[in-house]
């Protein structure tokens, strides 16, 4: 696999372990009815999230994507 | 039935799997309508999972227990089972004449229009705060309490109506000219300072 067909599915990865994270985090700060768990869910979480959906839409259109696109077709 | 919260987590659970499967084999969104599964899988599930959680996350915040879980408001918490009741707070809160379980939001939400979204973010404020700002010492509303509140509840109630003082002003405590709390009638509130005189109600478990 050449550098740049690697480059959209490392951010692909990291976009994932970043959605995960906010859910996971969605998941375990609803067992409590808490100000630090709301906070938790939107510091970390909502962070996790933002990030996790700018990585993916960065993969789709950043730079590095556009001459790997037609691999898999 | 299910609850919303459990749906909630099969919701999660579905976004999880949906993510490690793209993740797992990406050739599957190498195609173009296999962008479509990767659009499902990163973006549109984990967006409603996460909006449904920060509107389920909102109105757990309505309840009394969220707003006493800040260490900061304890003895406002302790000020409504003072076994007193000219206590204006302890009394709605151990008559139910307000929902126990909601008794903070329902005399401090605004009930205006925008209120509600005004008191969200109005207790968001108090969460950034309490938590990563400097709260008040002592701590105190950062607007004068309003009759609006009172009436929001008590206007049309026979024997708020009755009450002859109250026919009388009525006016003067619609158009905020006189204070249910603060004008000599009904100000005993919650008296945080004079909680080690006061005695306590203990609710029959």
């Amino acid at each position: 696999m050449s550098g740049r067909a690697a480059a959209p599915q490392l951010q692909l990865r990291i976009s994932g372990a970043l959605l995960i994270v906010g859910l996971l985090v969605e998941a375990i700060s609803l067992r409590w009815n808490t100000a630090p768990s709301f906070l938790w869910f939107m510091m970390l979480g909502g962070g996790c999230f933002v990030a996790g959906v700018a990585v993916y839409l960065y993969s789709l259109i950043g730079p590095k994507n556009a001459p790997a696109s037609g691999e898999g077709e | 039935m299910v609850s919303p919260q459990a749906l909630l987590m099969i919701l999660i659970g579905i976004s999880i799997a949906f993510i490690l499967l793209v993740v797992i084999r990406p050739s599957l969104i190498a195609r173009r309508e296999g962008k479509i599964l990767g659009l499902l899988a990163f973006i549109v599930l984990p967006v409603v999972a996460a909006s449904i959680g920060a509107s389920e996350h909102l109105e757990n915040s309505k309840q009394t227990q969220f707003c006493l879980s800040c260490h900061i408001m304890e003895p406002w918490g302790k000020s409504l089972y003072v076994d007193d009741p000219s206590h204006i707070p302890a009394a709605h809160f151990q008559n139910h004449r307000i929902a126990p379980d909601e008794a903070c939001y329902t005399c401090h939400s605004d009930y205006g229009m925008y209120g509600t979204i005004r008191t969200k973010l109005e207790g968001m404020h108090h969460v950034y705060v309490e938590y990563l700002g400097h709260p008040m010492n002592p701590i105190h509303l950062y607007h004068p309490y309003e009759n609006a509140q009172c009436l929001h509840c008590h206007l049309g109630a026979r024997s708020f109506e009755a009450d002859p003082l109250h026919i009388a002003i009525m006016g003067d405590l619609k158009s905020e000219k006189l204070s249910c709390i603060s004008s000599g009638c009904h100000d005993t509130i919650h008296n945080v300072s004079t909680l080690g005189q006061a005695k306590f109600w203990e609710p029959v478990e």
